[in-house]
């Protein structure tokens, strides 16, 4: 496929001009920062083929790699304040084209702006195992090429629909009729009632919810009350009931504490929680 | 049964499959109808390989089995029969299934870290729906992430038997040098050495090993 040649310029207007692309002068190349052609200037790249081009870079390692890989430039030893004005030119103008920007290209534009910075601060002598702020992004951009290499490997092999064709020859004239077993009309009808019983089954099967009602276990409470000065807090609590009847004794308890018909009163951390009836007919005998 | 029938009839079960059939396979359907041995049905498949020699389609192995195929001699034409119906795959996938046969097993985890972007749900789901990529379990971290792995029918796909069939993964280049070149990094030096030509901060044309736009 041609790939469009493309200048990128730092202008505020996209400003784009190309060869064509079939004149291959040796145009723009750069051999130790010279640039060989004069570009023409007369031809113009439409917005949309360059978005086109713009797209088809998979991810922020695939762009830088190709910024550093097409100006001959050493992986190793990257000029990262150079890199990145072209990283973010590019950025810029995908934004300017509306493209979606994924979040990793800017996560890379800012990483690269970390190690711009990073390599413009003096070096301490102290710390010996300082390594190269550009270490890493080179080892990901290595390993990353390595395995868009082997993908082009793999597209090279021989491939099933492309180079390789399976023949075959016609058979389904020659399959078996599946043999259907006979049902007569007795046993359909003997199904069909286990079915209906079945379903019967299930219209019984309704669980009737057993009303707990908040207010009529308060009652039950301060019945159990009535009679004592104080009762331990768990023995309000019946453990055969499920969890939803605990739960609704839970809330009788505050909703009595909450209308001030019950104290609750623990005397010390930990201990145990004794709750007091406060009923008008019971005369309170202590201040807490 | 003679040795010629045997070799019609393996050829014929072959060309009716859709499906590349192993050898066990193969004696395995055809001593449920006549008795054989392996290395019968083996040597009826040289044979036939040798009954091909003069014709365009050929038998070969594959990491599933055997299976009749047109010699790439003929793929010119097929091509043009079946032009619109040739699959096309992304780069992005060709990528991730790359990183998947390579470094298996691997997590989404594993191949964002290497690509530098995030693993696209449809292409997973077209790797899994072509059955080339399965989830062989799930690694032992917070989150469970599904280990991915390829299948026969990968191998199969690219006429592979086995992985190690696979070109070489390119070298693994460590960044050495770095810490030497860091005594003389100092304010300023980073005008690249060699490299300060304007049009090369300035510009940058896109004319070479351009990703390809579509394939």
């Amino acid at each position: 496929m041609d790939k469009p040649d493309l200048k990128l310029l730092q202008n505020e207007d996209i400003d784009v001009h190309t060869n064509q692309p079939q004149q291959v002068e040796m145009p723009f190349a750069i051999v130790e920062g010279e640039s060989l052609t004069e570009l023409p200037r007369d031809l113009y790249i439409p917005p949309v083929a360059l978005k086109v081009f713009l797209d088809t870079f998979e991810g922020p390692l695939d762009l830088l790699l190709y910024l550093i890989r097409k100006q001959n430039l050493n992986i190793l030893d990257v000029p990262i304040a150079d890199i990145t004005d072209q990283y973010v030119n590019y950025i810029n103008l995908m934004k300017e084209l509306e493209l979606e920007l994924a979040g990793e290209y800017l996560l890379m534009a800012a990483m690269l702006a970390e190690i711009k910075s990073k390599m413009l601060l003096p070096l301490f002598e102290e710390v010996e195992d300082e390594e190269d702020p550009r270490a890493e992004l080179v080892r990901r951009l290595l390993e990353y090429e390595r395995y868009r290499k082997a993908s082009e490997e793999l597209n090279k092999l021989k491939r099933l629909e492309r180079d390789v064709f399976i023949t075959g020859v016609e058979s389904s004239h020659l399959a078996q009729p599946i043999e259907l077993p006979d049902i007569s009309l007795q046993e359909l009808l003997l199904s069909f009632q286990e079915v209906l019983k079945r379903a019967e089954m299930f219209t019984t099967l309704h669980v009737l919810k057993e009303p707990l009602s908040v207010r009529e276990r308060m009652t039950t409470i301060l019945e159990k009350l009535k009679n004592k000065d104080f009762l331990d807090f768990t023995e309000l609590f019946d453990l055969e009931e499920q969890k939803t009847g605990l739960v609704v004794t839970f809330l009788a308890i505050l909703e009595l504490m909450k209308e001030f018909l019950i104290e609750i009163v623990q005397t010390k951390a930990y201990g145990i929680i004794h709750v007091k009836a406060l009923l008008s007919d019971n005369e309170t005998n202590t201040e807490h | 049964m003679n040795g010629e029938k045997l070799k019609n009839i393996i050829e014929a079960i072959l060309l009716a499959s859709y499906e590349p059939l192993s050898a066990d396979k193969l004696h395995r359907i055809i001593t449920s109808k006549v008795n054989t041995s392996k290395s019968d049905i083996l040597s009826a498949i040289d044979d036939l390989k040798t009954d091909y020699e003069n014709k365009d389609i050929e038998i070969t192995k594959v990491a599933s089995g055997f299976r009749i195929q047109a010699k790439s001699e003929i793929g010119d034409y097929l091509n043009i029969m079946f032009a619109e119906r040739t699959p096309r795959y992304s780069r992005a996938l060709l990528e991730t299934l790359s990183i998947i046969a390579y470094r298996q097993p691997v997590t989404r985890g594993d191949i964002e870290a290497i690509r530098g972007v995030s693993v696209s749900t449809s292409i997973m789901r077209t790797l899994t729906e072509r059955n080339w990529v399965r989830i062989i379990g799930y690694r032992d971290v917070p989150g469970k992430p599904a280990m991915f792995a390829t299948t026969p029918e990968f191998l199969d796909y690219f006429s592979l038997q086995r992985l190690d069939q696979l070109p070489d993964l390119p070298e693994k280049k460590e960044p050495l040098d770095l810490d030497l070149e860091l005594d003389d990094r100092s304010v300023g030096n980073q005008d690249l050495s060699g490299n300060g030509s304007e049009s090369v901060s300035v510009g940058a044309d896109l004319d070479m090993e351009a990703p390809t736009i579509q394939d």
